[in-house]
């Protein structure tokens, strides 16, 4: 009875928005598996095994789940309920059995002792811990750290987890981490950090923003939770001088906010150094491994990794999180009735009209697409550089290009005010997202055109694919701009 | 005099602009206010009660019609100097009559009979 | 036709004339043919309880939503299609304003002094330093009782001679509110602005408007002006035997435990209360603003 209710307790502690957030990763860890098996079944490749399983497994739970127990007992505490705050801990005794003790005892994967394998979950289990329970930036650390360990380490030669000698660095490792979490915890506890402020547990923000979001009845903006978060040198400085009833676009932009503001030069230059420098890291970090990984014929394969790098970032990451971070941002403005839209609908002077409508179609869509376009071209000389096959040049051009097409068609539907229903547009993002990742890995695939896949090549298959997102993408599109035709004024909600 | 004499309870029943009204009349009848003396402007007393000038303006104009209040050219409202309704004992007592006509139906109704009630009230008086 | 002409006619003379709004959000009524017209030069104060549909009326008659059916004129023109001459004589304040929260307050009446041709720099500093903003901070970071100051200092900056504020008082502090009220007060006096604001703060619709509006689910139960209000409405109680021969015509009827019925009724064009208020146990109260629509809306 009461096992049941321990078990239960995080569960019960976890916000309705972290609640959905896990049940979709459930769903794409499921669908990853499937996509697994089916790549087993196609070339029989080695399944991976139950000890990498049960270290991902450990991960997710201890970095989603658990850390609400934290904030439970320290909510507990602070509203004299000792029953509860000792349950939470209880509870969390519970999970270290179930996911860390239990296995470790039951399941013994080659080459591990079971003090090893228990050790190597700790740290699995230490590392998601760490990830909620200390400030965002050190999900870097974290990320940097793994994958030092993961190239550099192999290539210097370091006992890797599970071999004879990792204890030497993984319980180190385990006892820094458990400190840092205990360091930031007290601070949570001393009431020495607010949960707006940038250096708040993940946790506390994870929490701070589902509430933000969900007091607002009228449809928060949300952009003013986000900038209350940020210090003050780290906010944009818009650039006022050439706004007024002469610049309608300027001026547009200018009350769109964000990404789309007109910004000082100082500021501008602020911003790319912003997004620039972690892409120059990452591709650095990537040169430098590889150099490590290969030793010989190092001019070249530093090119090539670091060119790949660049694709993958730029192409992938960078101009689908440019789509979604531009889209997020409008789809908010066009929901919040109590923002900018009366603003803009009442204020006298802007073009009327047909001529109104373009102009703040230009305004949204040029500074949009601006920066895809670039990193188009980015692409575009990282290709011709790489001289990669012909098929997957084709792909890797048509990556940003996807990103572009769901930017204007989505621009149209949320201003014509003709947004399919939220789950629609998911699931047509979470394609989109998915072609274009599959489209971004071809090159790093070997002979993918002997890859079948059913009766058609999976060349064959991923074209049919981008076709269906392309046309579906256009009636969307013509959709949209119906909307924006039909509509008395476009400031209305949608 | 200025416009923090009148006092102002937006929550009563009684009309805002009739509140003005029965406090001008009390005060003049009771002597606060003397004949010729400059009212306040309509925007001073509505700026200060944070209440609508329109209000002010209509119980002027009605006081003026109860020949409370005069308007002279230039100036604005001064408290009219024909001793007609004011001064004399009958308008006085005549403010009084609502009070008097409560607490005669109170005694009516606890079914007192009239020389207690004027005994007390007399006591009060003379106290 | 001549009917349609007098329509036109009548709403160019009328600061805002709404006539059959219907409106709905996610299935539920908002608001179900709503007629309001409000003449220029009145305050008019719109109360309600939360959810009687104040916003949507408000943005509705604005044009800031396209309703389901119904016409909007404001200043003559259809509400949907404002020309630029109009919207530089109106101004409109929402509930919690959130809009160019990455700008300053200095930042913000720069953007918009550009647009509005009668922008009144003086008062955006006196009150600036009057109601003590911080203006060289984000707007974002604003508490929001600083932050709807802000707002209605753009609103009064641009000399309206419509202004519509949303809630405006639910933010500020009870000196701020005063404050507030004057200004609307002096406005509407002075500069003869109309004005309409919704609050369901009765003391501050009794001292400021000279008419007020009830929206009760979505449906105007009463408009007329304040003054008028409190003389005409008033609490009939009747006793248990007496309580068969209430009128029918009433705002509200509440039943008691003891047989007793108390009616909220009007005087009729005579001035008088219904017969009922003279049956023997009969009691008439005055009700305060407050009371009456404690009254109705219960």
């Amino acid at each position: 009875m009461n096992l049941v209710r321990w078990l239960l307790l995080p569960w019960w502690a976890t916000t309705r928005a972290m609640q959905i957030a896990i049940g979709a990763l459930l769903g794409l860890i499921l669908l990853t598996f499937g996509a697994i098996a089916v790549f087993h079944y196609i070339q029989h490749s080695s399944m991976p095994d139950s000890a990498d399983m049960l270290s991902i497994i450990n991960l997710l739970v201890w970095a989603l789940l658990l850390p609400n127990l934290l904030v439970l007992a320290r909510d507990a505490r602070a509203l004299r309920l000792p029953a509860l705050e000792r349950e939470a801990v209880i509870s969390l005794g519970v999970y270290a059995i179930l996911f860390i003790v239990a296995p470790s005892l039951l399941f013994n994967p080659p080459g591990f002792t079971t003090a090893q394998f228990m050790l190597a979950l700790s740290l699995c289990a230490g590392i998601g811990m760490a990830y909620m329970c200390l400030p965002g930036y050190f999900a870097l650390v974290i990320v940097i750290g793994w994958l030092l360990y993961d190239h550099a380490g192999k290539a210097l030669g370091w006992p890797q987890i599970g071999q004879a000698g990792s204890t030497t660095w993984v319980l180190p490792t385990l006892i820094l981490l458990l400190l840092a979490i205990a360091w930031s915890w007290r601070r949570v506890l001393h009431n020495a950090v607010s949960a707006s402020s940038y250096n708040a547990p993940m946790i506390l923000k994870f929490r701070n923003n589902a509430w933000n979001n969900r007091s607002a009845g009228i449809g928060n903006n949300g952009g003013s939770a986000m900038i209350r978060q940020r210090p003050n040198w780290m906010l944009s400085q818009p650039d006022l001088r050439r706004c007024g009833p002469e610049y309608p676009q300027h001026s547009l932009r200018l009350a769109m906010g964000g990404m789309f503001m007109p910004l000082t030069v100082t500021s501008r230059l602020r911003q790319c150094a912003f997004f620039v420098l972690p892409s120059l890291l990452f591709v650095a970090v990537m040169m430098l491994l590889s150099l490590q990984n290969h030793h010989g014929d190092g001019a070249l394969s530093l090119w090539k990794a670091g060119g790949f790098a660049a694709l993958v970032w730029g192409g992938g990451f960078g101009a689908s999180m440019l789509a979604f971070a531009c889209l997020m941002q409008l789809a908010m403005r066009w929901r919040s009735a109590n923002a900018e839209l009366p603003l803009l609908t009442l204020l006298p002077g802007l073009p009327a009209g047909e001529r109104g409508k373009h102009a703040l179609l230009r305004a949204i869509l040029i500074p949009a697409l601006r920066w895809q376009l670039a990193l188009w071209l980015v692409l575009l000389c990282c290709m011709i550089g790489l001289h990669l096959s012909k098929s997957s040049d084709v792909f890797l051009l048509l990556t940003p290009l996807g990103a572009m097409g769901f930017t204007i068609a989505f621009v149209l539907l949320i201003v014509g005010g003709k947004l399919p229903r939220p789950w629609a547009s998911t699931a047509l993002g979470i394609f989109g997202c998915v072609l274009i990742n599959v489209s971004l890995f071809i090159p790093a695939l070997n002979d993918t055109s002997t890859m079948r896949i059913g009766g058609g090549s999976l060349l064959e298959l991923l074209a049919a694919a981008w076709i269906v997102l392309g046309s579906v993408l256009l009636w969307l599109g013509y959709r949209g701009w119906n909307g924006v035709v039909q509509r008395r004024h476009l400031f209305l909600p949608s | 005099m200025d416009a923090s004499i009148l006092t102002i309870q937006p929550g009563s029943p009684e009309p805002i602009y009739r509140q003005i009204v029965e406090q001008l009349r009390r005060l003049i009848a009771g002597g606060q206010l003397r004949a010729g003396e400059l009212l306040p402007s309509v925007r001073e007393v509505a700026g200060f009660h944070a209440i609508n000038p329109m209000t002010v303006s209509r119980a002027y104009g009605l006081a003026e019609n109860d020949g409370l209040l005069e308007r002279q050219r230039g100036k604005g409202m001064v408290v009219a100097t024909s001793d007609n309704a004011s001064h004399n004992q009958g308008a006085r007592l005549r403010l009084l009559e609502p009070h008097l006509q409560q607490a005669a139906r109170h005694a009516h109704e606890l079914e007192l009979p009239a020389e207690k009630v004027l005994r007390r009230l007399q006591q009060l008086l003379e106290d | 036709m001549s009917a349609m002409i007098r329509e036109r006619e009548s709403a160019t003379t009328a600061a805002l004339d709404a006539s059959g709004l219907v409106h709905c959000y996610e299935g539920s009524n908002a608001l179900c043919g709503v007629d309001l017209r409000l003449e220029a030069g009145s305050v008019l104060g719109l109360i309600g309880r939360n959810g009687a549909g104040k916003s949507t009326l408000i943005r509705a008659m604005l044009g800031l939503i396209e309703p389901l059916s119904g016409s909007a004129f404001v200043l003559g023109e259809p509400a949907l299609k404002l020309s630029d001459a109009v919207k530089a004589r109106i101004a409109y304040v929402p509930q919690q304003p959130e809009a160019l929260a990455w700008l300053t307050a200095t930042q913000m009446f720069d953007y918009l002094s550009r647009f509005y041709p009668r922008w009144d720099r003086g008062f955006v500093l006196r009150t600036l330093d009057r109601w003590q903003i911080p203006a060289n901070r984000v707007l974002a970071k604003l508490s929001p009782g600083e932050r709807q100051r802000v707002d209605l200092i753009r609103a009064l900056a641009s000399q309206p001679e419509l202004l519509v504020l949303d809630e405006p008082a639910a933010a500020l502090d009870p000196v701020a509110r005063r404050d507030l009220l004057r200004e609307v007060a002096l406005r509407a006096g002075e500069a003869g602005a109309t004005v309409l604001f919704s609050t369901h703060i009765v003391s501050d619709l009794e001292r400021v408007a000279s008419d007020i509006a009830f929206l009760h689910q979505g449906r105007l139960l009463l408009h007329c002006p304040t003054d008028d209000t409190k003389e005409r409405y008033a609490r009939l109680w009747l006793p248990a035997n007496e309580s068969a021969s209430a009128p029918d015509v009433a705002l509200s009827r509440h039943g008691h435990p003891d047989g007793s019925v108390s009616l909220v009724v009007e005087r009729d064009a005579g001035g008088r209360w219904p017969k009922a208020a003279e049956l023997p146990g009969a009691r008439i109260d005055a009700l305060g603003l407050e009371d009456l629509f404690v009254e109705i809306a219960e």
